[in-house]
């Protein structure tokens, strides 16, 4: 019972270009991503879901943010979110669906969705929204490793040793420095399932 | 829903910890021989004696024992309760105030259950809401910890942003005390609790008051 691991790694890329996928059948607003996104982030397109996985492949890393057609010949939006989410990305997911979604998108696993016709506006909207999200889960995961790390020190040193450990007194100031962080950002509502998620999926 | 304070029942003598502000978490601690159920279900039942709402989140019990023991803490059967069954194991109930999830590691399951619940009480027009989650203990016979860490603190987000009112329980002899702490630290407020001759007794660090070891009478 109450088992204890100490195995969590900080990533923190903060610094590196976001990434993009995109999977779009029409050819046409497949391409106007390039000059939308192309600027700020590293895009890189498939054509239908079955070239979805190895697109992925091809970049450095998973991708940041992944924008999925809802409705395409061979494997649907849906269907290609099932495929990559077996691979276990680090990765937020947005439906691009012509209707409305009837159903709880988030239920499905999305993370958002947009509507088209799609504008450059709304496509940076979502992106900004996932990766505020992502913030939130980065922060709250650092957050949590600080926290066990500090709980492994107070477990095995005096207070003595404590008060003169460098390390210990640099810990007790940061998690109060991402503590504020995370009050600030919070999930939204919209982001709260999906970060119980991406909690779930971690383990 | 009002931003008044939350009135945490009589049976908790002092002011400046009876009525604790909107959007408070409190994690109730102690040894298994005192009841950390019942304290967590008067908490949350003083709610709906008034005309709160009440969500709990059911890890390691059932829903039709839990709403018997919510019913005998003093609570009204009334759709103003809410149960989300965690354990896995279902219900055989057809009551429309439980909603069943898959396991309790289904986290998704649990927080998209929750937030329809919580739409329920906005449109109810309920004066707040308190969220039971019942217990850190049985979440951390199935996760490790710092996945319930990060579990309660979404939670506990989600219960400050709302202006909730939030409450969990832990045994302090099943987890270790670097786990109790660490958990401890999502929340506002630590109310442990204490088996003596006379009875239970309880204190309360983290809120502005504050209180040292005092009786507790349920």
């Amino acid at each position: 019972m109450c088992a204890h691991r100490f195995n969590r790694s900080i990533v923190t890329d903060a610094d590196s270009t976001s990434t993009v996928l995109v999977v779009e059948d029409d050819d046409d607003l497949r391409e106007t991503y390039w000059p939308w996104l192309g600027g700020d982030f590293e895009v890189v397109t498939a054509s239908d879901g079955e070239a979805a996985p190895s697109a992925v492949d091809e970049m450095d890393g998973d991708p940041d943010i992944a924008l999925l057609n809802r409705m395409m010949p061979g494997l649907s939006g849906r269907e290609t979110l099932e495929a990559l989410r077996e691979r276990d990305l680090d990765t937020r997911y947005a439906m691009v669906t012509a209707v409305e979604p009837d159903i709880d998108i988030i239920e499905m696993g999305f993370d958002a969705y947009l509507t088209k016709p799609v504008t450059e506006t709304a496509v940076r909207e979502v992106i900004d929204r996932l990766q505020e999200r992502n913030n939130y889960a980065d922060a709250l995961d650092e957050y949590t490793a600080l926290l066990e790390k500090k709980q492994t020190l107070q477990a095995h040193r005096s207070d003595e040793e404590l008060a003169e450990s460098d390390e210990y007194q640099q810990l007790e100031r940061r998690p109060e420095q991402l503590d504020e962080e995370l009050d600030e950002t919070g999930a939204d509502d919209e982001a709260f399932v999906a970060t119980l998620r991406g909690i779930e999926d971690e383990r | 829903m009002s931003d008044a304070a939350y009135d945490l029942s009589p049976s908790v003598p002092t002011d400046g910890v009876r009525h604790v502000p909107a959007g408070t978490s409190l994690l109730i601690a102690g040894p298994p021989d005192v009841d950390k159920r019942e304290v967590a279900l008067e908490f949350l039942a003083a709610g709906q004696r008034r005309a709160d709402g009440v969500i709990v989140v059911s890890v390691d019990l059932g829903a039709r024992p839990l709403v018997a023991a919510d019913e005998s803490a003093g609570d009204t059967d009334d759709q103003r309760l809410r149960i989300i069954d965690a354990t896995g194991f279902g219900t055989d109930d057809d009551d429309d105030r439980v909603v069943a999830v898959d396991a309790p590691t289904d986290l998704a399951g649990i927080g998209s259950a929750f937030g329809r619940q919580i739409e329920r009480y906005v449109t109810m027009g309920t004066d707040g809401l308190r969220v039971g989650h019942l217990s850190a203990t049985a979440m951390l016979e199935r996760m490790d910890h710092g996945a319930v860490y990060k579990f309660l603190r979404t939670i506990i987000d989600r219960v400050d942003r709302g202006g909730y009112l939030g409450v969990s329980t832990i045994d302090t002899a099943t987890c270790h005390e670097q786990t109790v702490a660490m958990l401890a630290d999502a929340f506002d407020a630590l109310v442990e609790l204490r088996p003596t001759r006379e009875g239970p007794e309880f204190r309360v660090s983290g809120l502005d008051a504050g209180l040292s070891w005092t009786s507790l009478t349920i």
